[in-house]
């Protein structure tokens, strides 16, 4: 077991003892398990999938959606330093879907570059508020 | 003693007065709890990207790699000054100015220029005044609840100016928000930043993923960024809380002085009502014989 905290710019999302992180950077996802070395990387786009002890089945997994931030572990200590983070029970999957959605459809309708980075970010963002409104949705099953 | 008519005007001018300081004591509480939720809220996350931005200042690959984290020689020091817009907030403005004016005689001692980046008109009007600063620019708009956006273009000037050596270091001036009555005016060095002699030497063995360039470039400005944004954070909860303390006691004291004045304006009727009886009695008196 180690120590997991989920820092935000809102406060401390998750702050406890975890068997398991799987996180997304920017090489793609990494899991971390105790003992880890220690490490400092980049957290991009994508879901933090969270199994507070070692025989939990994939249905009890914790799931935040994250935006990008910074990771650091050190004597099994796991910092995941991000501007914001939702957590699954938060996210209304119909509401998801319809933001993704209207992403997509800027996205298309993006004229310059500019316009189309910024719609491609919040396809990105969306995209992945909906993927955890969905692993939620299947665990409830 | 004086007459009634003036009493009078006195005690109707204070209350006046005291009828707009109770009103700004109490705007100043309500936008006071949201600017202390906010600041507190992200405090967490500057206490780590701080814990962070030391880790990182601590190794020497960093310090080869990262522009941002060279040490050079101060000939030009910048001070990002945190005030705020409007006055009558106790002693707010004037702690962090006797700041501001302690490090500019030290860098006047020690041969170096000053420059400043005002955020909020107060610090700016001060620095005006002042021959040997350089004000570089005055950011007044970030209202009662910034945004990041609201912050980039100040984060990029600071880094741009570092970048091409204009600046040799900067130093963020702004109040800590402590409690409703505590408010610290504080100092700190936003880059680069300085050695902490506990974490220098125990992280040597830190692995980056997926190189030590990458890591950097990508969070490097998030968490200067993030020094920078709660020190605004703290500015705006401890003037809000400051005006209101500020505000308060200006209430109480009209609430005081018009006490004094109406116990004194009593006892002016009163003589004024006993001569004149005295004197009508006197009359009678008078006509009598």
């Amino acid at each position: 077991m180690f120590h997991l905290q989920l820092v935000t710019l809102t406060g401390i999302k998750y702050d406890q003892d975890v068997s398991e992180v799987i996180l997304p950077t920017l090489d793609g996802q990494i899991g971390i398990l105790t003992d880890h070395m220690p490490l400092i990387s980049v957290a991009t786009v994508g879901v933090i999938s969270i199994r507070r002890n070692p025989h939990d089945p994939e249905r009890e997994l914790d799931h935040f959606a994250v935006y990008g931030g910074v990771i650091e572990f050190d004597k099994n200590n796991l910092k995941v330093i991000v501007d914001e983070a939702d957590a699954a029970d938060s996210i209304n999957e119909a509401e998801a879907e319809r933001a993704f959605a209207e992403a997509q459809r800027m996205k298309a309708e993006a004229k310059d570059a500019v316009s189309l980075e910024r719609a491609q970010a919040l396809v990105d963002r969306r995209s992945v508020r909906l993927q955890v409104a969905n692993l939620k949705r299947r665990h409830q099953r | 003693m004086a007459s009634t008519i003036v009493l009078k005007r006195r005690i109707n001018s204070i209350r006046n007065t005291r009828q707009i300081t109770k009103a700004m004591e109490l705007v100043a509480a309500s936008k006071m709890r949201r600017a202390q939720e906010q600041a507190l809220r992200s405090r967490d996350y500057q206490e780590a990207t701080l814990s962070l931005l030391y880790r990182f200042s601590g190794m020497k690959e960093v310090e080869l790699r990262q522009p941002l984290f060279y040490r050079r020689k101060v000939q030009n020091r910048l001070y990002v000054l945190v005030t705020s817009n409007s006055g009558l907030a106790g002693a707010y403005n004037a702690n962090v100015l006797k700041l501001l004016t302690q490090g500019l005689r030290d860098d006047r001692d020690k041969g170096a220029k000053s420059k400043v980046i005002a955020i909020g008109n107060r610090g700016a009007q001060f620095c005006r005044r002042l021959s040997e600063v350089d004000l570089l620019a005055v950011y007044s708009n970030f209202g009662d609840h910034p945004t990041a956006n609201d912050l980039r273009p100040l984060l990029n000037t600071i880094v741009d100016k570092f970048l091409k050596e204009e600046i040799d270091e900067v130093v963020m001036l702004y109040t800590k928000f402590q409690s409703n009555l505590v408010q610290v005016a504080t100092q700190s060095v936003l880059m680069p930043r300085p050695i902490d002699d506990e974490g220098a030497t125990s992280h040597d063995f830190t692995n980056f993923e997926p190189d030590t360039d990458t890591v950097l470039f990508h969070s490097t400005l998030r968490l200067i960024e993030a020094q920078l944004w709660q020190a605004v954070l703290e500015g705006l909860a401890s003037e809000q809380s400051a005006r209101m303390i500020a505000m308060k006691n200006a209430s109480d004291n009209a609430s005081d002085l018009i006490e004094d004045y109406t116990l004194e304006f009593n006892t002016a009727r009163q003589a004024a009502i006993t001569q004149e009886l005295a004197e009508i009695s006197g009359g009678v008196e008078a006509l009598k014989d």
